[in-house]
């Protein structure tokens, strides 16, 4: 049987304990965060997405079944989700907003040209068809197992493993140029 | 349907086509033919090297920083909506008066079952009510004793 780690404190998150609430918050936000940044090429819109993602959490946590499926899987796939439901209600693909993307966390001037680097590397995500772009977010920066991410997608792992390969064919077209740290 | 007991040039450039370069991120269940065939395959080398090559720039992306204004809009949402009560958080909190700590599903089954051995009970179980043809019982009731005596 799956050993989910987070079982026991969703079960406690939906008897209302508030200490278990922030170490589940804790343990995800991060990566909940990033992946919606990177879908979302907006760090706005990406906080009210996961913001939407944990209240669904909080609603549902006393109703979790543990057993059915992972926690984790579970919060990817809702985060998710949300993000296409925000992509899909824009009017256009915001390339050019995506390219001032990158996170503008304070730093010395040294972190400039990183972050430079970051906005490259984000605008050549944000151009991505959305699918493409969420099984990379998965399977790279995630690093979800093939099986896992299939499922968070509702698709097979050979529907997953052509989106992957299409989609870092595109990356490679776009990124190469700097691959010698240019 | 992958089959993956044994690894061809064909399925290796597939997989590092789609997973990239780092054998940590490849299937589990392909991983070690995998391997076995990068170490004898030239062209199985040069494929990684090629995928290994995007993964280092895609590598070179800033983690983002969490905000602590998130954090703490998320607990307020947390405290807003356990404040809130709705039919599952109330089985939730009967079920855990009952039986504290179990699953939901461990006190629910426990009701469902007393209550199907209930209705069992009052469907199956031989329980005569019609009148019994002695009905000293309910003359007994009915009068008064007879000491006799004249009243």
């Amino acid at each position: 049987m799956m050993i989910d780690p987070d079982a026991e404190l969703v079960a406690r998150v939906g008897r209302g304990d508030r200490a278990a609430a922030e170490r589940l918050m804790l343990r995800h936000l991060p990566k909940m965060l990033a992946l919606a940044k990177r879908m979302l090429s907006d760090s706005a819109e990406a906080e009210d997405a996961v913001q939407d993602a944990f209240m669904r959490l909080w609603t549902h946590a006393g109703r979790w079944q543990p057993g059915q499926a992972k926690f984790e899987t579970w919060l990817y796939r809702v985060t998710l989700n949300k993000c296409f439901d925000r992509l899909r209600r824009r009017p256009t693909v915001a390339l050019e907003a995506a390219i001032a993307v990158p996170d503008p966390s304070p730093g010395p001037a040294s972190n400039l040209e990183r972050v430079a680097l970051s906005g490259q590397i984000a605008a050549a995500m944000a151009a991505l068809p959305e699918r493409q772009r969420a099984a990379i977010e998965l399977c790279h920066y995630q690093e979800c197992g093939n099986i896992e991410a299939a499922e968070i997608l509702g698709i097979s792992v050979e529907a997953l493993e052509s989106l992957l390969a299409r989609g870092r064919r595109a990356l490679r077209i776009r990124l190469l140029h700097l691959k010698d740290g240019q | 349907m992958i089959d993956t007991t044994k690894m061809t040039e064909q399925r290796f450039r597939s997989l590092v086509e789609a997973y990239g370069g780092d054998p940590a991120r490849w299937p589990v269940d392909e991983r070690e033919a995998a391997l076995g065939l990068l170490e004898t395959s030239a062209t199985a080398r040069a494929a990684v090297d090629e995928a290994r090559a995007l993964d280092a720039v895609l590598g070179k992306v800033s983690a983002p920083l969490v905000p602590s204004e998130l954090t703490s809009r998320l607990l307020a949402d947390f405290t807003r909506a356990s404040r809130r009560w709705s039919p599952g958080r109330l089985a939730v909190w009967l079920a855990d008066a009952v039986w504290p700590g179990a699953p939901l599903w461990q006190p629910a089954m426990a009701f469902g079952l007393a209550l199907a051995i209930g209705i069992g009970v009052a469907t199956f179980a031989p329980l005569d009510l019609r009148p019994s043809d002695d009905t000293s019982g309910a003359f007994a009731l009915d009068t008064v004793p007879d000491n006799g005596q004249d009243i």
